[in-house]
């Protein structure tokens, strides 16, 4: 059903052509715009492999999800918490090390998704709704931490030392304004390696069996409780990078509102990417392409049309999901 | 005591017709999470409509037409284009946050805020009623029934030579009469339209439907219990200042955290399909 998922990517772009009429814009200078920014510079370039970076990790997180028949819509609760935890072990030991702060993020993140993974398994609470209710939650924690050690006069956590931080491409002196760090090469890997996992791996045929059938998995031995329990954990983590992505390699401190939505686009990531973590890393370049150009254009159409067309393919992935009769 | 009682009921109200067209839904075989995004839906268009025509009338006749209209075409993409209510109501309510979000920029140039409404519209009485309605429809009538078959027994409706999806769509007709009056209340309630007003009001109403199963006093008796909870948050953020203080974050948490408590009581697995 590839013509499905065409249709789907071609109605998202409809939206933008339409908003683009309505606000009084020639549709072709739009898309015009949008290739100059994207591609017509190193600049642009890096930015959208940018913007991908913390949506690779989220679709990833939300695949994982998938694959085993669970539903994580928490990825933005768990990303504020990865990035919360990150910034604030990160302000405590400066001495810390790069590499044991994203491990305790990972923690952090994974301990947070484990709260809807263990209600599921041990009360069976539907985790569709409790890791809805635990965005709200990581984001009222965040903005109670947040008021408590913000210095004056600002709304975040202090700042990390550069010790504690990647260096973008700016800072390298590479590319000037580039916001590119290491953290993307990292994401992809990431990915790559979960996709491995996934399809390669014992443990990850468990995983999988456990989502086309739950019953069966369990019954036959193949999946257990622990299985769950690991998948919850995985994608916890994996949404927490993200936060690392927002905090260690952009910022330097953690804000209110700096995931902004982020996680319900990581599951249209993931359902662009047919649940496949290796086909996420495409996915997430393309709604990243879309994310960067948005601010670019926003002379020409609101910024605000981004959330427009990224719902609107959701919806058209669902409709082409579905003509694939495929188990979640 | 009485005023605290009073503002809880006047808070009840958006979550109660809420969960009630939640309800309805859910005894009609679709899950739905989309109660959010038809909630704003209609906040937005009643904003819309109150601001070009300044007509009462016009708004509530054109705002039951479109969130009604809204919410059938939700029932019938989850049952006939994609099969997954779930995915589908959240990508409903992005789709409503997105579009509203947008048309504040190119309508009214602002981020956040509409212009502030200036007529007033009485919602309490006719809301409760609404409910109340609701209460004794689903007791009384053969109707009710069937649309509670169309969505536990589908094929005992089919026997009886009726179809069991015309009982799903006027389910969702139904609960886009109470999601509209919902979307009105909040948006006369704070007489302007504001981002992310519903702030998770749909959420909290699923959460209350699981934990009702399928029967409406429970269900509307948890929702009361969050406008309680809710209540006292807004109380005792008044009273913060004469010494008596909680942090504010953890109050507002309050109703999410009885949610959660709600969901591990009384669960139900939601499952992907119905």
């Amino acid at each position: 059903m590839t013509k499905r998922y065409l249709a789907a990517v071609l109605g998202a772009l409809a939206v933008l052509n339409i908003a683009a009429l309505v606000v009084g814009t020639a549709p072709l200078e739009l898309y015009r715009q949008l290739f100059a920014t994207s591609f017509g510079s190193w600049f642009g370039l890096s930015q959208v492999a940018f913007k991908a970076t913390p949506l690779i990790f989220l679709g990833t997180a939300a695949a994982v999800a998938f694959s085993a028949g669970t539903f994580n819509i928490g990825g933005e609760g768990q990303a504020i918490i990865g990035g919360l935890a990150a910034a604030m072990m990160g302000w405590w030991m400066p001495g810390l090390g790069i590499i044991p702060l994203i491990v305790i993020a990972a923690i952090a993140a994974a301990s947070f998704s484990l709260i809807a993974g263990g209600l599921r398994e041990r009360w069976k609470a539907p985790e569709v709704m409790t890791t809805i209710l635990l965005n709200f939650l990581a984001a009222a924690l965040a903005n109670y931490v947040v008021a408590k050690v913000a210095p004056s006069e600002t709304s975040h956590t202090p700042e990390l030392p550069a010790t504690l931080r990647f260096t973008s491409l700016a800072e390298a002196g590479i590319v000037p304004g580039a916001q590119l760090t290491v953290w993307f090469i990292a994401a992809v890997l990431i990915a790559l390696a979960v996709d491995h996992w996934l399809f390669k791996s014992r443990l990850g045929y468990a995983v999988r069996a456990l989502g086309s059938n739950e019953v069966a998995a369990r019954l036959f031995g193949t999946a257990s409780r622990s299985t769950v329990i690991l998948v919850f954990a995985l994608s916890g983590a994996l949404a927490g990078m993200a936060g690392v992505h927002f905090v260690i390699g952009n910022k330097g401190y953690y804000e209110d509102g700096m995931t902004g939505g982020i996680g319900f686009v990581g599951i249209a990531v993931a359902l662009l990417a047919s649940q496949r973590p290796r086909y996420v890393i495409i996915a997430a370049l393309t709604i990243g392409v879309l994310q960067h150009s948005s601010l670019a254009l926003s002379t020409l159409v609101p910024k605000e049309i981004t959330d427009v067309v990224i719902a609107v393919l959701l919806i058209g992935l669902l409709w082409a999901r579905h003509g694939r009769q495929v188990t979640a | 005591m009485i005023p605290y009682l009073l503002s809880t009921l006047r808070i009840a109200l958006p979550y109660a017709l809420a969960a009630s067209a939640g309800l309805l839904c859910q005894r009609a075989g679709i899950e739905n999470l989309a109660l959010e995004g038809l909630m704003l839906a209609s906040a937005f268009l009643a904003t819309v409509v109150v601001l070009s025509t300044h007509s009462l009338f016009a708004t509530v006749a054109l705002v039951l037409i479109g969130t009604v209209a809204l919410s059938v075409l939700f029932a019938h993409s989850s049952e006939k284009w994609t099969g997954e209510p779930i995915l589908l109501g959240i990508s409903f309510n992005l789709l409503v946050a997105g579009v509203s979000r947008f048309a504040l920029k190119a309508m009214y140039d602002s981020a956040s805020n509409s212009p502030a409404i200036t007529l007033d519209l009485r919602t309490n009485i006719v809301g409760f009623a609404l409910v109340a309605g609701t209460y004794a429809w689903l007791q009384r009538s053969v109707y009710s029934r069937r649309v509670l078959a169309a969505g536990s027994a589908p094929i005992a409706l089919q026997g009886q030579g009726l179809n069991p999806l015309h009982y799903r769509y006027m389910a969702f007709a139904l609960a886009g009469v109470l999601l509209a009056w919902a979307g009105l209340d909040l948006v006369f309630g704070q007489q302007r339209f504001s981002d992310g007003m519903i702030a998770g009001r749909g959420y909290i109403a699923v959460a209350a439907v699981v934990f009702g199963r399928k029967k409406l006093l429970p269900t509307l008796a948890i929702c009361v219990v969050f406008a309680a909870a809710e209540a006292l948050q807004i109380r005792m953020q008044n009273q913060a200042s004469e010494g008596f203080s909680l942090p504010t974050q953890l109050v507002q948490s309050l109703p999410y955290l009885l949610c959660m408590l709600a969901l591990v009581v009384r669960r139900r697995h939601i499952s992907g399909n119905t």
